[in-house]
């Protein structure tokens, strides 16, 4: 019997914190102060908001120790049914939106728990199904959104629809049943199951849930860009399971899953992109630095003892 | 009790870091000021563009003072971000060398940044951060129309002036806006209905009628007209478009599409690159035509002059191409006219449009003499001093869109005549 | 609920025993014994009487005649199943005790949505300190406490959650001879307030001792049955077994 597992999990939580405040200070410094000017904190907050509301959604997945490639593919699927909704009114967008984004978070919950196919491999398949909708529905193209329905890409709606997802996803993950039983699922199913739980259902209703908010996602990038193309959402992906990592969510998930994680991580993300753009790297630079970050704080962080195969 | 100890830490560094922000500023500019002041002849106002305050303007007056060659006006300090590699292929490399050569030059700073144009996402993202690192002025391709009125919206708010580079605008309701903009600079776009077509019917001469084409995304102002001119080309001379691939962004993805194009069509005669953003496409695509051994009878043709244009010609895989004089000039002369806006003396109180007529080049020759002017990322466009002395208003009053719009005319039919 | 009634037909994989026209019934207030050998297919019956596996032809019923067909129909009816493979099944040992002890009990911790910290954190030190669970806190992970304590975990679960009839199986395996007591002494309380156990055992002192009843296999199929008695020895119940 290991002698502090709490300790060790307590290291972990630690890293990812101190990394992001490694992070500030470091480009704090570098770039003679630029990082905390108003203007700045704006550009931070633009780019964590996509990140953080998807991690939000991935972490219930996580929890459970599934993956989920495709959630770039649900976000930009849904951009364009919010794009063609809005074409006959701009209201329609936002159910136009997340709705699709619900169906196709439940058509991967239903791979993966039905048709018995491990998460990566379902999602996997699922992300080139959707993929191939959306270059049909695009055929070659791209929609654009009306021009009034810019004028919603305020900072004030985005600051508040941050708050209260992140805030209704603590409540969920840390102090309702279905957040508990995530965790559970994630920690043994076997044993999950043997407690009452619904271990196919929880499943599916993780999985609806993050193709919600990536729904969600696709009508705010909708009228950030005002356009619905096939490379919306291209790098959500990576950008969320980074976040997800350098905050310290194990990929196994369990109970070691924390929700601070989830802020520490995406926030750590949000900062070291800017910050390399403030510096004025290349995108090259950009990619080898984020690469070696997200190493280092893997490396230190990471669960070697818990390893077991992704489900 | 821990994460309390840690909340305490990180809401003091971010303490620690505002004050450090704050207080830092004006001595960094400082010492950048000598340091610039030493390294480059024609500094005039150089210091960077950071917080301003009285005693900076000071010390720069003193520094333009000892230099020389330096603009007989004084003219404001300004950061340019473009959204175009500054590396990667020649022409990406000529480019960068020029606009920094004439911003250095007129006491001015600009960043590149490669992969902007590939998503909306990404434009804006640009642009977002372009801004909160301090431009004064933003030069973009943009991807479609629709990202225009956001991106707009983004440099009005925050007084920095842009301009579009390859593009022309298609939407009247974003036309309109865009006339009606106080930021917006204006464009700079090539004849790219006409290079379409040019090219196409270039085709027709060599016997070919079934033509298979590599483009962008549906939407791309760009690639829109040259498929336009290509279109009514092959509505002249009766050849037909039998198949296309688009938005690719790497030579791999350039090889499967050519490869398919192969296996689907055995009477293929050729296979025209509409527009592409990634580099060695036309390597690749010639490579599958000769993996195929179907060089003889399939085709290679392409607008924008590739790297590897005189091997292709030797190969014989290449056999017409349409481009710029050089590629880069078109940025280079936008960049021009935004540097000019940013450092307060501008030469036009309305958007320009300024238009950039392509050629053809058709043999080896041509191209040999083409690539020994502009293949290598050393050629100035003008030398240094004609950067200052002509094309900053504050030296040369008489410098206005129309002027901008015959010295470019004039570049193109003096290109290979030096 | 007074009787509990099983008529079970079941065929399983291969590897494992096959359980052929399996029926008993179990009362309330208790204690029936399942012995034989280990592959003689009672392992399985916890697992059938509880709802994890599915019988191919028979049901499980409680007395009012549900059908048990899942775990969470059994705990609807106050079931609870406490498995052989303690580590793998029915304890999460990669978590902490306290949320090993709230997991059956989520249900009934809920408040207007939400569950306290505070409520589930009080709730399981009290079920903790029922069992007298030898921990630093309810946050210690239960990979780090012994055998006995584990197991006295589960039991805190399913104490916490209230249930009625408890399946055990093995419940007393490779723990020390003062935790097994004690869990004995459990077993017996339980008993005497009128709830109902199915006890699965390998050893035979415990079926013996404990059991009001005893059924045992042989080759998944019922071999004898037999009541508590003064003449019931180890060696009369191997003659059935073996």
């Amino acid at each position: 019997m290991e002698p502090n597992r709490q300790n060790t999990i307590k290291l972990q939580t630690i890293f990812p914190f101190l990394g992001l405040i490694a992070v500030i200070m470091f480009f704090q410094v570098v770039t003679h102060g630029s990082v905390f000017t108003i203007r700045n904190i704006k550009a931070v907050l633009n780019e964590s908001f996509f990140i953080l509301i998807a991690t939000v959604g991935f972490s219930f997945v996580m929890a459970e120790g599934n993956l989920d490639l495709s959630m770039g593919t649900v976000m930009a699927v849904s951009c364009v049914c919010a794009a063609l909704g809005a074409r006959i009114t701009p209201l329609l967008a936002i159910p136009c939106a997340v709705i699709p984004g619900l169906l196709l978070g439940w058509f991967n919950g239903f791979v993966h728990v039905n048709l018995k196919l491990g998460s990566l491999i379902a999602t996997m398949s699922t992300q080139s199904i959707f993929t191939g909708i959306l270059i049909l529905t695009l055929n070659g193209g791209t929609i654009s959104a009306p021009m009034e329905m810019l004028r919603w890409n305020s900072m004030t709606l985005k600051i508040v629809t941050m708050l209260l997802i992140t805030l209704i996803g603590f409540y969920v993950y840390q102090n309702t049943a279905f957040g508990k039983r995530c965790r559970a699922v994630g920690a043994c199913a076997e044993a999950a199951k043997q407690t009452g739980i619904n271990v196919g259902r929880i499943k599916k209703s993780s999985f609806v849930i993050l193709g919600g908010l990536c729904g969600l996602l696709g009508f705010f990038s909708l009228i950030r860009t005002g356009t619905a193309s096939s490379s919306t959402g291209s790098d959500l992906m990576m950008n969320v399971w980074c976040a997800a990592l350098l905050g310290g969510l194990p990929l196994t998930g369990g109970f070691a899953s924390k929700y601070r994680s989830v802020i520490v991580g995406s926030f750590t993300m949000a900062f070291l992109a800017n910050g390399m753009t403030l510096m004025g790297l290349a995108t090259y630079d950009k990619q080898l630095i984020k690469g070696v970050v997200f190493l280092i704080t893997i490396a230190l962080s990471f669960d070697r003892e818990n390893m077991v195969v992704i489900k | 009790m821990k994460s309390k100890f840690l909340v305490g830490l990180l809401t003091a560094t971010m303490v620690i870091g505002c004050m450090t922000g704050c207080g830092s500023s004006t001595e960094s500019s400082t010492a950048k000021t000598s340091t610039v002041a030493e390294k480059d002849t024609t500094a005039t106002t150089a210091v960077e563009a950071g917080n301003e305050s009285t005693s900076m303007e000071a010390a720069a007056d003193a520094t333009s003072a000892e230099s020389t060659g330096s603009n007989s006006v004084e003219t404001k300090p300004y950061k340019l971000a473009v959204g175009l590699p500054d590396s990667g292929a020649t022409m990406f490399s000529l480019m960068s060398n020029n606009i920094k050569t004439f911003v250095n030059a007129t006491g001015g700073e600009v960043v590149f940044q490669g992969g902007v144009g590939a998503s909306a996402d990404a434009t804006i993202q640009f642009v977002e951060d372009q801004i909160a690192a301090g431009a004064n002025g933003i030069i973009i391709s943009p991807p479609s129309d629709s990202v225009i009125p956001t991106v707009d919206s983004l440099c009005s708010d925050a007084g920095v002036y842009w301009g579009i580079t390859f593009r022309t605008v298609k939407d009247d309701a974003v036309k309109e806006l865009l006339n009606s903009s106080k930021y917006y600079i204006g464009n700079c776009s090539e004849d790219e209905y006409s290079a379409g077509y040019k090219v196409m019917s270039n085709l027709h001469d060599k016997g070919v009628t079934k033509v298979a084409i590599i483009s962008q995304a549906k939407g791309n102002t760009t690639t829109d007209l040259r498929e336009a001119g290509a279109n009514k080309a092959c509505q002249d001379f009766g050849m037909e478009i039998v198949a296309e691939a688009r938005s690719l962004t790497q030579a791999s993805d350039a090889t499967s599409a050519a490869e398919s194009f192969l296996t689907a069509y055995s009477d293929l005669d050729a296979i025209f690159v509409v527009g592409t953003t990634g580099t060695g496409m036309h390597e690749a695509i010639a490579k599958a035509i000769e993996d195929a051994g179907r060089q003889n009878d399939v085709k290679l043709a392409t607008i924008d002059f590739p790297d590897s244009m005189v091997s292709l010609f030797e190969s014989g895989d290449l056999v017409t191409c349409a481009g710029l004089a050089s590629w880069g000039y078109d940025p280079f002369m936008i960049t021009v006219t935004l540097a000019n806006q940013c450092m307060g003396c501008p030469i036009s109180n309305t958007p320009v449009s300024y238009s950039c007529n392509m050629f053809d080049i058709n043999d080896l020759d041509t191209a040999k003499a083409w690539v020994s002017r502009f293949g290598n990322d050393q050629t100035l466009y003008y030398d240094k001093d004609t950067m200052v002395k002509t094309y900053c208003k504050a030296n040369n009053s008489g410098l206005t869109a129309d002027s901008m719009q015959k010295a470019i005319t004039d570049f193109t039919e003096n290109s290979l005549s030096k | 609920m007074i009787a509990r009634q099983q008529k079970v037909f079941c065929r399983l994989d291969i590897e494992m025993s096959s359980l052929h026209s399996v029926t008993f019934t179990l009362h309330k207030g208790e204690i029936l014994g399942f012995g034989g050998l280990a592959d003689s297919g009672m392992h399985d019956i916890g697992k059938v009487a509880f709802g994890i596996t599915e019988a191919y032809k028979g049901k499980v019923c409680t007395a009012d005649g549900t059908e048990i067909r899942n775990p969470r129909i059994a705990m609807n009816k106050k079931v609870a199943y406490i498995g052989k493979n303690r580590d793998q099944e029915s304890l999460f040992i990669n978590g902490p005790i306290r949320d090993n002890i709230a997991c059956a009990s989520y249900d009934k911790l809920t408040k207007h949505m939400l569950i306290s910290s505070r409520e589930e954190r009080s709730f399981c030190e009290k079920w903790a300190k029922v069992l007298d669970v030898k921990m630093q806190d309810v946050n210690q992970y239960v990979m780090e406490l012994s055998g006995g304590n584990k197991q006295k975990v589960a039991i805190a679960k399913w104490l916490g959650f209230g249930a009625d009839i408890f399946i055990l199986d093995c419940p007393t395996r490779g723990i020390d001879i003062g935790v097994k007591a004690s869990i004995y002494e459990l077993m017996i309380k339980l008993k005497n307030e009128g709830k109902s156990i199915l006890l699965i055992s390998e050893e035979l002192p415990e079926i013996i001792g404990m059991s009001d009843r005893v059924i045992v296999l042989r080759n998944g199929m019922i071999s004898g049955e037999f009541c508590r008695s003064e003449v019931l020895t180890e060696s009369k119940l191997i003659d059935y077994m073996v």
